[in-house]
């Protein structure tokens, strides 16, 4: 290989390495630091973490109130969400979620749900990756051609997530939606809308 | 304390999301889970105008302009009219033949034809009463063993409606209304239990016999004139006559007393359908111009409810010519004519009529 070549290589990994040195240095510098009381600490009070997913939304099933089992009639959706959190540790966040989901129907019409959660997370640690497990609850906007509900919505889920550097993170987020629809007028036409939410996320924490 | 506070918290949340929700459509996911497809494509248009629909046989015929048929299991297919490029408006099905009113593009009535429906041949057995030849036809309509045969003629900037009476369907008697004929009023429909006669035309019902027909006396606007009617059945299982306004009235006579209801909303009302009673619980359905169908529970025109659901929304919204109900079929079907919105057919299943497009 000729010397030039060699030395543009050089170059450019050492252009590349410089804007991650600070971080790693930074990185490094904390886990040291953390080592000697906590392993892998990232998180503290106060640290904030904004989120956006996008991806798909699975239809599972549909349960009545006596657990009867029927088909959604809805095809493959999308979805995706905002999330703001705030850290209260290195392991635990709470924040607030906004997301929404669509779908089209057997008869072609489109059903949106939009839901707004409080949620709570608890974060495990392999550095570089960290594995949120959350639990969201909270209304959902549910909108079906002229017909629009407000119901009862529980997501719990986890997220795999790669940290690129200390501000920016990358991964999947795997999240089960329970919306509950009981019908008092007629309660055998009340049902639990069973969904699921795989989406690609990217967070940013400050 | 802290704890109960949160407490009132959910439960005032769990409240608000209750009171927001509309209870009159349904849950969304219950109608979700019973949805259906609404397309068995026939092979006709879903935008066109289908006015009428009859059966003879094994064979379905509709008129929507063009005349098509099908067989029970078949698609739709064009049948040639007498005359190339007239179109069809209305159709009946009386001793075994199929009768159809022509007229050309231009709006020129060419009269009524019939034909023997299994070999369609317009020619080979013609109408020899020239009182329905060349002439506009506004309807034809088997009622108590009778064809009858409404005819439109214009006259200066105004039309004249006749109306005869055939019990061979070669030669065909006009119906005077008060000892007028003809009117100036649209005939709309007609209906014969055998023993009586009774006419919608404009805002007016006609009721009598053959010989002797005079203006009906119901409740206004039947009686004093008002928005024009829709559509009459004579039930002969309830044994009672309908009549249906455009003003969103409903009148029923049981041979004793007439009684009227307005309906809310005051849909436009057209024609109606009487359902088997094995099947439609003695229900009767009547068609609206914007607003679907109507059932009248058990035929009691007080006791009503919008059909279909409302996320069958071509037809929900949608302005209904006529209903047509075939009981030869297992499941029982039931046809609506639609204006703009193409053929629908629904199949009675599990207590249901479900709605499929043609």
């Amino acid at each position: 290989m000729p010397n030039k070549l060699i030395y543009i290589l050089l170059a450019v990994l050492l252009f590349l390495y410089l804007p991650c040195n600070p971080a790693l240095a930074q990185d490094q510098d904390q886990e040291e630091e953390q080592t000697k009381e906590q392993p892998f600490m990232v998180y503290s009070l106060g640290q904030q973490t904004l989120s956006l997913s996008a991806g798909l939304f699975i239809p599972l099933f549909f349960q009545s109130f006596d657990w009867d089992y029927s088909k959604t009639n809805l095809g493959l959706g999308g979805a995706g969400s905002l999330q703001w959190g705030i850290h209260l540790n290195n392991n635990w966040m709470v924040g607030l979620e906004v997301g929404g989901m669509f779908s089209k129907s057997t008869q072609e019409n489109t059903l949106y749900q939009l839901p707004i959660t409080a949620k709570g997370s608890y974060i495990i640690h392999f550095f570089p990756f960290e594995f949120p497990i959350f639990v969201g609850t909270g209304m959902d906007i549910v909108k079906y051609t002229e017909q629009v509900q407000l119901n009862w919505i529980i997501k719990p889920g986890f997220s795999s997530i790669w940290k690129y550097n200390i501000n920016w993170g990358f991964g999947l987020n795997v999240v089960y939606w329970w919306v509950l629809q009981p019908w008092s007028t007629q309660p055998d036409q009340g049902l639990m809308g069973n969904f699921l939410e795989i989406t690609a996320t990217a967070q940013y924490n400050f | 304390m802290k704890s109960l506070k949160y407490l009132f918290l959910v439960l005032i949340l769990i409240l608000s999301m209750a009171a927001c929700t509309d209870k009159t459509l349904g849950p969304i996911f219950f109608t979700l889970k019973t949805e259906r497809s609404l397309v068995a494509d026939r092979g006709l248009e879903d935008e066109m105008t289908i006015h009428e629909i009859v059966k003879v046989g094994t064979r379905y015929f509709a008129a929507g302009n063009t005349l098509y048929t099908r067989t029970e299991t078949g698609n739709w297919t064009t049948v040639s009219p007498p005359v190339s490029g007239a179109l069809c408006n209305t159709i009946e099905i009386f001793g075994g033949n199929l009768y159809a009113g022509f007229f050309t593009v231009g709006g020129t009535g060419l009269g009524l034809y019939r034909t023997d429906p299994d070999i369609i041949d317009w020619g080979n057995s013609p109408i020899p009463d020239s009182k329905v030849q060349n002439i506009q036809i506004g309807l034809v309509k088997a009622a108590g063993g009778n064809l009858y045969v409404s005819t439109v003629e214009q006259n200066g900037a105004a039309y004249d409606y006749y109306l005869y009476e055939s019990l061979d369907g070669d030669s065909y008697t006009g119906i005077t209304f008060d000892g007028a004929s003809p009117i100036t009023l649209p005939i709309i429909d007609v209906e014969d239990d055998t023993t009586s006669l009774w006419i919608t035309a404009g805002p007016f019902l006609y009721l009598g016999t053959p010989a002797a027909i005079k203006q009906g006396a119901v409740d206004d606007p039947v009686g004093s004139g008002g928005k024009p009617l829709g559509g009459l059945l004579y039930s002969t299982i309830l044994s009672q006559l309908y009549v249906s306004g455009k003003d969103g009235k409903l009148w029923m006579w049981d041979a004793a007393t007439w009684s009227s209801e307005s309906v809310t909303d005051a849909p436009s009302f057209t024609k109606f359908v009487d359902l088997d009673p094995a099947t439609g619980n003695g229900d009767i359905f009547v068609g609206t111009q914007d607003k679907g169908y109507y059932r009248l529970i058990g035929g009691d025109q007080t006791n009503y409810e919008r059909r279909p659901e409302y996320n069958i929304s071509a037809l929900y919204n949608g302005a209904i010519n006529s209903l047509f109900l075939d009981i030869s079929v297992t499941p029982d079907a039931l046809f609506a004519c639609t204006y703009s919105a193409g053929l629908w057919r629904a199949d009675y299943v599990g207590g249901e009529w479900l709605w499929v497009q043609e």
